[in-house]
């Protein structure tokens, strides 16, 4: 199954089953509005699944596999990775860490140890910078982790 | 107003805000003249900067960078037949050809000189209607806002999606998020799963970054082998003056484009590549020589700049009388208001005044700084356009990301709630859903449902649901409106459908 706007109506009509069952323990007017858009979410949905079967349109999100999906999905963790490392490793060590390892990973001409330690420096002082900013002038206190 | 205006004179003549006034032009122009980098993206990412700032200097900046950017875009639309914002997707139809024609200065003239006209008459707009229309907002009750709620995302729904049926799933979808945390009335805990962080609702911010900058950031990695071939140009004399001449000869196309852009941007959700798209084909249809359009004349870029900087101001009027936003640069800047603890409304012109009119004021100098700063460094910002790697540009904006959504209530949960709405908004957007939609249903979810809710037990007390949401005259119109407006599309197929016929 490669159609992409069924897999999203299937997808949609879980989320509206799921919310249903919760909304069901909400008050009278707590549930109102919430029941009311589940409703019609569920009913656009089957809409969609509908037209999926009777008007296929769009075949698959991401059609073949290529490079550049490989690169998006090793940002996609990377992006993840930033939320979760930061409290293990601190703000300033994950992000210099996690700037570095996509700016390598998109840069294919400039992967040398040099160009690399080169690049290190400069988002060092770009964070750097920044932290400054929100740490001394803004009073933002950033999590530090076991590092920094 | 005069006391206000004359305050908000006064006090943009301070330092700072003279300051913040040029970076965020600037900023701004150059975040727009990059392709993928919206005016959207830029806002989302600089509010949590404006938090600790006093609101003044906050709004000149964002107001700025909004203004900026949205005119940015249209150096890489002349010099590289893409568009650097969404909104200048109409310049790129007489831009590129002039360019292409040796003509490119020409073309960046007439985009400056017509977005800052443009502009200038948009917050003429903004500055005469928002006054008497926060007044009449206090006219309106629940039923009102439900109604005006609903108008919203039917015009969302129809205007800011490629499909209809995927503009209302993704309207119904935010509004379904919009309903997470406690409910407004009776108070119920709802749909937090467990998670404390939730009770108090999805964040905007962080949900903003996330809708409006990962998927670009992937979009960006996504194409990042791409080259562009710019287009070289210099600079010619006389080029301003004659250029200038030349659009005051065309009065009614310049008044005709920033009327239709400042209309544009007073309806809910359709952003600035509606109102560019708009006033360019009616500038086609207007003209007495329409089959010289798309080769490269200087009124196409003019009808397409002239809505598209009219549009900004206009996207501010419903958002600053009732905190509906006009685009969704707008809805990013509701945001910053409800972080400086300005609510949209009357109050924001009389509480507030000092604040509000400064903003507003601010706006006209930015659109006139825009006159030197985009004439004199159109070379600069062509050169920034071939010149930042995306290898650097991409963990940038993913950085600036994270530390805006941390940042603003100092909780990780906010850099969580980013990333996974990051990750749903480029699903969604491969999968042909808008974000616009999603976004303007989140904000629109607590006033429709305030208003829904509040009517019912207003009718229960009045004895009579219909009498509440059917007999009062704003509503009357609203529903009016909403009716047409859901219905438009296929009005305009019926309508092309007889012309096709009767043309036979």
């Amino acid at each position: 199954m490669r159609n992409a706007d069924r897999i999203i109506s299937i997808v949609l009509l879980g989320i509206c089953a799921f919310f249903f069952v919760e909304a069901r323990s909400f008050t009278r007017f707590g549930r109102f509005f919430p029941l009311t858009i589940i409703i019609i979410l569920a009913a656009l949905s089957l809409f969609l699944l509908v037209l999926s079967f009777v008007k296929p349109g769009l075949s698959a999100i991401f059609g073949r596999l290529h490079r550049r999906h490989i690169a998006i999905a090793i940002s996609i963790v990377l992006i993840g990775a930033w939320g979760i490392l930061i409290n293990v490793l601190g703000f300033v060590v994950t992000s210099v860490i996690l700037f570095t390892v996509i700016n390598v990973l998109l840069d294919e001409k400039h992967r040398s140890f040099l160009s690399i330690l080169k690049k290190m420096g400069i988002i060092t002082v770009v964070v750097g910078v920044f932290y400054l900013f929100f740490a001394q002038l803004l009073l933002v206190p950033f999590p530090r982790g076991c590092l920094f | 107003m005069g006391t206000h205006l004359l305050q908000a004179l006064g006090n943009l003549t301070h330092p700072l805000n003279i300051l913040f006034m040029i970076v965020g032009v600037g900023a701004g122009i150059v975040v727009g003249a990059l392709p993928g980098l919206t005016a959207t993206m830029a806002i989302a990412l600089l509010v949590p900067f404006t938090f600790t700032m006093p609101a003044v200097h906050g709004l000149v900046l964002l107001g700025g960078i909004y203004c900026g950017a949205i005119y940015g875009g249209c150096f890489s639309a002349i010099l590289i037949n893409t568009p650097g914002t969404p909104s200048a997707i109409a310049t790129t139809f007489d831009g590129y050809p002039m360019a292409k024609k040796g003509d490119a200065y020409r073309a960046i003239v007439t985009a400056t000189i017509s977005s800052v006209i443009g502009g200038l008459i948009g917050v003429a707009f903004l500055l005469f209607l928002s006054p008497p229309l926060s007044k009449a907002s206090l006219k309106f009750g629940p039923p009102e806002f439900f109604w005006l709620t609903a108008f919203g995302l039917t015009i969302i729904a129809t205007l800011s999606s490629k499909s209809i049926l995927k503009g209302l799933i993704g309207g119904a979808f935010g509004l379904l998020i919009s309903s997470i945390g406690i409910a407004p009335i009776e108070g119920s805990v709802r749909f937090t799963f467990g998670i404390v962080s939730l009770q108090d609702g999805i964040g905007l911010i962080p949900a903003l970054i996330g809708f409006f900058c990962i998927p670009e950031v992937l979009a960006m990695i996504g194409r990042r082998h791409q080259q562009y071939s710019i287009i070289p140009y210099r600079k010619q004399r006389k080029v301003v003056l004659g250029v200038l001449l030349k659009l005051l000869k065309k009065p009614f196309l310049l008044l005709r484009s920033a009327v239709i852009g400042t209309i544009v941007g007073i309806i809910p959700g359709a952003g600035g590549n509606i109102a560019s798209m708009v006033s360019y084909n009616e500038a086609v249809r207007a003209s007495k020589y329409p089959d010289k359009y798309g080769r490269g004349i200087i009124e196409g870029v003019a009808a397409a700049e002239t809505a598209n900087n009219a549009e900004v101001s206009g996207s501010l009027i419903p958002l600053l009388t009732l905190g509906i936003p006009g685009a969704p640069p707008a809805a990013v800047l509701l945001g910053a208001l409800l972080l400086h603890g300005m609510r949209p409304g009357p109050e924001l012109f009389t509480y507030h005044g000092s604040v509000t009119y400064t903003f507003i004021v601010s706006l006209i100098f930015a659109n006139l700084l825009m006159l030197p700063m985009g004439i004199f460094s159109g070379k600069m910002i062509s050169k920034i356009i071939t010149t930042i790697p995306i290898a650097f540009l991409a963990p940038f904006v993913v950085f600036l990301s994270v530390i805006g959504s941390y940042a603003i209530n100092n909780n990780m949960f906010d850099v969580y709630v980013m990333i996974f709405f990051g990750l749903v908004g480029y699903i969604g957007r491969k999968a042909g859903f808008d974000a616009g939609p999603i976004v303007l249903g989140i904000i629109l979810g607590k006033i429709c449902e305030q208003g829904l809710v509040q009517s019912i037990l207003m009718g229960k007390a009045a004895g009579s649901l219909f009498e509440v949401f059917f007999t009062r005259p704003i509503s009357l119109i609203l529903i009016l409106l909403t009716i047409v407006s859901a219905a438009w599309p296929y009005i305009r197929k019926l309508i092309a459908g007889t012309k096709r016929y009767a043309k036979r």
